[in-house]
């Protein structure tokens, strides 16, 4: 489900996560809705995967729409690390 | 004899082209439960959700579709809104022309210790404003609520709420609006009216299935949960999330019926919400003018099509209702509603307790020539 260094963002609801995923493929943005890795599921059994050169976009695009999202991960060698959101 | 379904006060029917074609799409080829699973069937269902929640606000001027909760029908939505918000010591303002689905919840508030006040409105079934603001800014304690029909039920009178909604902004008061019978007929923007909850049947003149409505909820305003259960997500605390809409939809929503609710609201919007105004209102207009042309017949209410929303309520001379309903449709096919429509006190108001009266609803499918056929049926009932 994910690859070295893809980044993996959570919301607080599944409204919130469909939100993000409409607003974000309205952005022509290539991010893909998948069920939150064990252990980040905060309200929320869903979870928006995107590569890393697209997450500055991602950030801003939904920093316009006042949708940020609750947490950002990546994945690394040992397993998903939280990541700064500052966009 | 075809039945002419005059009783879409209660819910409308028939309901919209495609409203069943949308429900058995769902059923047929998206029966999954939206929010619980992410393989593929289970996204789709949750983006049709999402898109749902999202035609429903737009088209009540609701910038935040998460605060569009979806409930059973109005009375969930009612319920959800007094009994998730009002405490001990709270004092709510209400009127004499409520249905049920507010007079009972309150009374059973009441016994729990918070403060109903029902103002009474006059024999047209009008609500003053003024006295809403009198009996609200009254003695020390504070006004919590203010909870008013848009329209009544009864009467299809329209109450003051472009009024009254600024001034509860100003007030610091919640207004509540039952818009059960108003909602898809009258013009409803929660931002421009003032309103903070916005209770909403999806089955009357949304021309949705039975099973569906909403509560719109004001951002800020965080309601008790009526419903405590499974929302989809964090299962492991034992508390409901703080987020809405999920906060206040516990179980598995009624996807079927909402995918039909939307296909409602789509028809609505393509026939324009003024023209579908003015089609009920000029059936109403031949209902009051035909009446007034009958001895013997009592008209409730403003008694001007463009002061009622969808219905009015009569009754002939010295004859009980419910008999005069019996006869319309035994004798000529015509559905109507007799007696006492969930609403005593607004029979009480009228002066129709406790026999209540025969209540007239058109709806968007009625002609011209089914009133006329109601005008004839009433005079040869009126003779005798
Ligand atoms: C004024 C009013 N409020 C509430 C309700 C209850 O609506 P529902 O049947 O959707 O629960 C009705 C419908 O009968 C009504 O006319």
């Amino acid at each position: 489900m994910l690859k070295s260094d893809d980044i993996i963002i959570i919301f607080g609801s599944p409204h919130r996560a469909m939100k993000a995923e409409k607003i974000l493929k309205q952005a022509h943005l290539p991010i893909t809705l998948i069920p939150a890795p064990a252990g980040l599921v905060e309200g929320c059994a869903l979870a928006i995967r995107l590569a890393e050169n697209i997450f500055q976009a991602v950030l801003a695009t939904l920093a316009a729409a006042g949708m940020e999202p609750s947490k950002a991960f990546r994945q690394t060698p040992t397993g998903l690390q939280p990541v700064e959101k500052a966009a | 004899m075809a039945d002419i379904y005059l009783d879409n006060a209660a819910t409308s029917f028939p309901k919209a082209p495609g409203v069943s074609r949308a429900v058995a799409e769902v059923i047929d080829h998206l029966g999954t439960s939206p929010g619980r699973g992410s393989y593929r069937l289970a996204l789709q269902a949750g983006r049709l959700l999402f898109d749902i929640r999202e035609t429903v606000a737009d088209f009540f001027g609701i910038a935040d579709a998460s605060r569009v909760v979806f409930t059973s029908g109005a009375t969930e939505a009612l319920n959800l809104a007094l009994f998730g918000l009002l405490q001990p010591g709270d004092r709510v303002i209400t009127s004499s022309m409520e249905h049920n689905a507010v007079l009972r919840p309150l009374h059973a508030l009441q016994q729990r210790g918070i403060e109903v006040v029902r103002v009474p409105a006059d024999a047209s079934g009008l609500v003053a404003a003024h006295d809403i603001r009198a009996a609200a800014t009254q003695g020390t304690k504070r006004t919590r609520m203010v909870a008013l029909t848009h329209a009544a039920n009864v009467t299809g009178t329209i109450q003051p709420i472009e009024e009254l909604g600024p001034w509860c902004r100003a007030e610091g008061i919640l207004l509540l609006v039952d818009a059960a019978q108003s909602a898809g007929l009258l013009p409803i923007d929660v931002e421009a009216q003032g309103i903070d909850l916005l209770a909403v049947p999806g089955h009357k003149n949304l021309l949705g299935p039975a099973g569906t409505g909403f509560l719109y909820v004001r951002e800020g305003l965080q309601p008790r949960p009526l419903n405590f259960g499974g929302t989809g997500g964090d299962s492991t605390s034992p508390l409901p999330p703080e987020e809405l809409p999920e906060r206040l939809e516990s179980g598995t929503v009624n996807l079927p019926g909402l995918a039909g609710l939307r296909a409602g609201l789509l028809y609505l919007q393509s026939r324009g919400l003024q023209a579908v105004r003015r089609h009920k209102a000029a059936l109403l207009e031949q209902v009051l003018s035909g009446l007034k042309r009958l001895d013997g017949v009592r008209i409730y209410g403003p008694g001007e099509a463009a002061c009622h929303a969808g219905v009015v309520s009569i009754n002939l001379a010295g004859r009980d209702p419910a008999e005069i309903g019996y006869r319309l449709d035994a004798d000529f096919g015509i559905c109507v509603r007799t007696g006492l429509h969930c609403a005593p006190e607004a029979h009480r108001t009228i002066g129709s307790f406790p026999d209540g009266t025969v209540r007239i609803s058109p709806g968007l499918f009625n002609t011209s020539a089914d009133i006329d056929t109601l005008l004839q049926a009433l005079h040869v009932l009126a003779k005798g």
